[in-house]
């Protein structure tokens, strides 16, 4: 125990227990070493199995004092290996497994008594057991598939939430939750039956559909065939939802009211879904070229988002090289607003005029788009001269001299008129007082 | 680096077959983690040193069941860079 061994040991053990000469066991020991090093140099992380892994971190340089004088040093950063343990290894090193470590302690003083908990556990149960029947309900909510078919079902979905809290407050008596799950359970099994016969009933419909609007689509014009196949699918939608409530009615019984609505609502999702698909493909034709038309303009619309961006960093370089020189020329805050009024008026003529020429060649538009920057430029420039002016104009309005009222001091006074207490020395440097901090009232100060 | 590239590396340098190279690593690491089981501390020179170390137990609080945990105590292997390594690792 506490001994400390050194490489040479591990060696000779290494080669002992493998059976490996010693001076194989002991280059191979170093290579092992050497090589993670190597690879920490190179910036990996090493990871050994069985052992943990290697990573270099990097820390930074800190602050500290000598304790003996007292003085302030900085301790320069450095870069240090950590090491972490497998989780094994801890395991083996603890003499035991991951899944004994934590021991939960019950804490009776501040939780609730214990019959509470329980009742709570049930009924977090019961919902966990019909929060899975809702999901359904759900799946109801894309918007394209309610309006294409046009069956509005605000009532359905608004009862089965009502139904389901009532019962919901019979289940929260612990006795009868086994029997309401049991019931609910042998109910969910009828409706699975009734919800595959009725997909199946439904398979078939559709290819008889699918068939009916290939003959129709070849007798009428093109144009016509998507309004009236919509139209009857809406149709037929109907009567298939009014099939299937009928089925479902057939094989379910009195309490589950609600979730053979939800079931309902759920198959005519189903029934749904693959009609929106069969009506795509009739408008194919059409749609390839408005595929076109819009990957055309998406394309365009990204160009010109690069050209903005491009002129809007141009424009922020300038504002930067602007905002150097104004503090240095404040005299001249008229000239730049004067360009401003020439160019507005001229630059929606052109914007005009490129519309009217060509509204899909990009040169005028990135004319535009330069004019238009050239305007954003101008109007900023007229802004920042406004308010530099803004800044310079308050100065002269600023009082040279203030009379001191009662309870006033040079630091109220230091306060009101530059915000900040610490003009007082600046105060005091162009004023003789007899006595700065009693200063009589009605007294006269100078400003700087 | 995962493990297969590093015993790769190894078999590259000390010019053993992989599965040499696999049995003599997770037996080097054996013969390592004996010893420290052992409680002794084991130096590699240029490298650093590895020992166990016990970690106490300690109390935990969980604020959503409200429940205090204990954390057994336990060991775990910690090492510590050699002056030598530390000197090489900062010196670019």
């Amino acid at each position: 125990m506490n001994e400390k061994l050194s490489f040479q040991s591990i060696a000779d053990t290494l080669a002992r227990k493998s059976g490996v000469s010693k001076k194989v066991a002991d280059t191979f020991a170093k290579a092992f070493f050497d090589t993670i090093v190597e690879a920490l140099k190179a910036g990996e992380i090493v990871k050994i199995k069985g052992l943990g892994s290697f990573k270099l971190v990097e820390v930074g340089e800190r602050e500290s004092v000598n304790v003996s004088t007292g003085k302030r040093f900085v301790i320069p950063g450095y870069k240090k290996l950590a090491f972490t343990a497998e989780d094994s290894v801890v395991e083996v090193l603890s003499g035991r497994t991951e899944s004994e470590e934590v021991i939960t302690e019950s804490e009776e003083v501040r939780a609730e008594s214990t019959e509470n908990t329980e009742i709570i556990e049930t009924e977090a149960e019961e919902e966990k057991v019909f929060v899975l029947p809702e999901l359904p309900v759900k799946e109801e909510k894309p918007v394209e598939i309610e309006e294409l078919i046009q069956v509005p079902e605000p009532e359905q979905v608004e009862q089965p939430q009502d139904a389901f809290a009532g019962i919901d407050m019979l289940i929260s008596t612990p006795e009868s939750v086994e029997d309401v799950r049991q019931q609910y359970e042998e109910a969910k099994a009828k409706m699975e039956e009734a919800v595959e016969e009725a997909r199946k009933a439904n398979a078939e419909k559709l290819r008889l559909e699918k068939l009916l609007e290939r003959l129709e689509k070849n007798v009428e014009p093109e144009a016509a065939t998507p309004v009236v196949v919509e139209k009857e699918i809406e149709t037929l939608a109907k009567s298939d939802t009014s099939n299937k409530i009928a089925e479902t009615n057939d094989s379910e019984i009195d309490k589950n009211e609600e979730e053979e609505k939800r079931q309902e609502a759920f198959k005519r999702v189903m029934s749904e879904q693959p009609k929106t698909e069969e009506v795509e493909p009739q408008e194919e034709k059409s749609s390839k070229k408005k595929l076109w038309v819009t990957a055309l303009v998406v394309l365009l619309l990204a160009v010109l988002g690069v050209f903005i961006y491009l002129i809007h960093q141009n424009i922020e370089a300038v504002e930067k090289v602007q905002k150097v020189e104004q503090p240095a020329k404040p005299a001249t805050p008229a000239k730049p607003a004067q360009p401003t009024k020439p160019t507005k008026p001229a630059a929606p003529k052109v914007d005009k005029d490129s519309l009217a020429k060509a509204q899909k060649t990009d040169s005028l538009k990135v004319a535009k788009e330069a004019k238009e920057a050239k305007e954003a430029k101008e109007a900023k420039e007229a802004k920042e001269a406004k308010e530099a002016k803004a800044k310079e104009e308050p100065k002269p309005e600023r009082p040279t001299i203030h009379r001191m009222q009662r309870g006033e001091s040079l630091t109220r006074v230091s306060q009101k008129y530059y915000g900040t207490k610490d003009s007082v020395r600046a105060i005091l440097r162009i004023n003789t007082f007899a006595d700065p901090d009693n200063i009589p009232v009605g007294a006269v100060v100078k400003l700087p | 680096m995962t493990n297969k590239e590093f015993l790769e590396k190894i078999s590259q340098k000390t010019h053993l077959e992989m599965e040499e190279v696999k049995e003599l690593s997770s037996s080097l690491i054996g013969v390592v983690l004996d010893e420290i089981a052992d409680g002794n501390s084991v130096t590699i020179q240029g490298f650093g040193s590895f020992e166990p170390r016990e970690k106490a137990s300690r109390k935990i609080y969980n604020p959503t069941s409200k429940t205090y945990m204990v954390v057994p105590s336990k060991t775990t292997l910690s090492y510590k860079m050699s002056a030598a390594l530390k000197a090489q690792l900062n010196k670019e």
